[in-house]
């Protein structure tokens, strides 16, 4: 019997998330229609995309070069921010296409 | 290409010329004000024109100017408090200004024999570094030492810390570069494709008469194009200022 009950609770329950699921879908879906700032927000931030990590390893590359021709390291500190800057690029790009507060 | 007709050079348009030489000090430093200085003048003085005339306002149906630029207001003011919240109001004249500025320079310079002041690093470097020492200014005047949280994640330790700060210190630099390239060589790149379809149109109307009426096609592509670089000049406007408001208010909120 017990059985049966706890079918029933969860059945109800799926049935609950389910409506709100569709009522979210439905509010999504009127107001992706009157929102031309949010084209404007995924164009930009597809514009960002590439700008971005190029940016990151490009600052890691003139680091490791100034701090390699500071302490005449040359191709240690190079290679190393490189590698440092090739992450901060991709975690740019992470950072920028995620979704606000998921980060 | 014997008989090629009129040589294009799609870089000349970028060239700057001295309007009116203007040279100071006794190294003779050249501060002329040359062709990329016209246009910024009239990129500003446009601005002030469209907010002057908004500014004076009519009581009852605003007129297209005044609604224009109080669409204009509207817009990025929402943007500023959107991502750098009611605090960011206060650097709302500064983004409103640098959003004004790149977007009338970008649109002036679409069309034909103008120049864009905004295809030049120099200008965008420039605009880029005013934001990053402002937020850098704001964050240590706001939140002292605290600032440097914004380099340091919650939850890392030991190990990952040593390898985090670099990588969140690299990102850090990366935002004026990032920031001043992308403007600079959407519209370069923009400018010099116009050109050169542009000069496919010249050279085939030079060209023998069977080939006259190929130049339709690189005609087209020219219309298409220059609509493509309306939207451009607007979109690089708005990523502009959208990652000043992001990045003040990371100076306002450095912990996230």
């Amino acid at each position: 019997m017990s059985e049966d009950d706890d079918l029933k609770a969860r059945g109800d329950k799926l049935a609950e998330s389910l409506k709100a699921a569709h009522a979210e879908r439905a509010r999504d879906a009127t107001s992706q229609v009157r929102k031309p700032n949010e084209t404007a927000a995924a164009m930009s931030l597809a514009l960002r995309a590439a700008s971005e990590i190029v940016a990151g390893v490009a600052v890691g590359a003139i680091l490791g070069w100034g701090v390699d021709w500071l302490f005449h390291t040359k191709p240690a500190f190079f290679i190393i921010f490189l590698i440092l800057g090739s992450a901060a690029g991709i975690w740019n790009v992470i950072r920028t296409t995620t979704p606000k507060g998921r980060v | 290409m014997a008989e090629a007709g009129p040589a294009i050079n799609p870089i000349e348009q970028f060239e700057l010329g001295r309007f009116l030489p203007i040279h100071v000090g006794a190294r003779n430093f050249d501060v002329s004000f040359t062709n990329s200085a016209i246009f910024m003048a009239i990129a500003a003085g446009l601005t002030v024109l469209l907010m002057a005339q908004t500014a004076r306002g009519t009581i009852g149906a605003p007129g297209r100017l005044q609604s224009l630029g109080e669409m204009a207001y509207e817009f990025i003011a929402g943007m500023v408090k959107s991502s750098a919240g009611e605090q960011g109001m206060r650097f709302f004249p500064l983004v409103f200004s640098i959003f004004m500025f790149i977007l009338v320079c970008n649109l002036v310079g679409i069309i034909p024999y103008t120049f864009t002041p905004t295809s030049h690093i120099v200008i965008t470097a420039a605009l880029a570094l005013i934001v990053f020492f402002l937020v850098i200014i704001v964050g240590l005047m706001e939140n002292g030492t605290h600032f440097f949280k914004l380099f340091v994640p919650d939850g890392a330790n030991g190990l990952l810390l040593a390898i985090v700060v670099p990588i969140e210190i690299i990102s850090f630099f990366s935002r004026p570069l990032s920031h001043s390239i992308r403007l600079f060589a959407n519209m370069l790149a923009g400018h010099i494709i116009l050109n050169v379809f542009g000069g496919f149109v010249a050279m085939l109307l030079a060209a023998s008469a069977a080939l006259k009426i190929l130049a339709l096609l690189p005609f087209v592509m020219t219309i298409g194009l220059e609509a493509l670089e309306l939207l451009v000049a607007f979109l690089q406007a708005y990523v502009f200022a959208m990652l000043t408001c992001m990045y003040i208010n990371d100076a306002l909120h450095p912990g996230h």
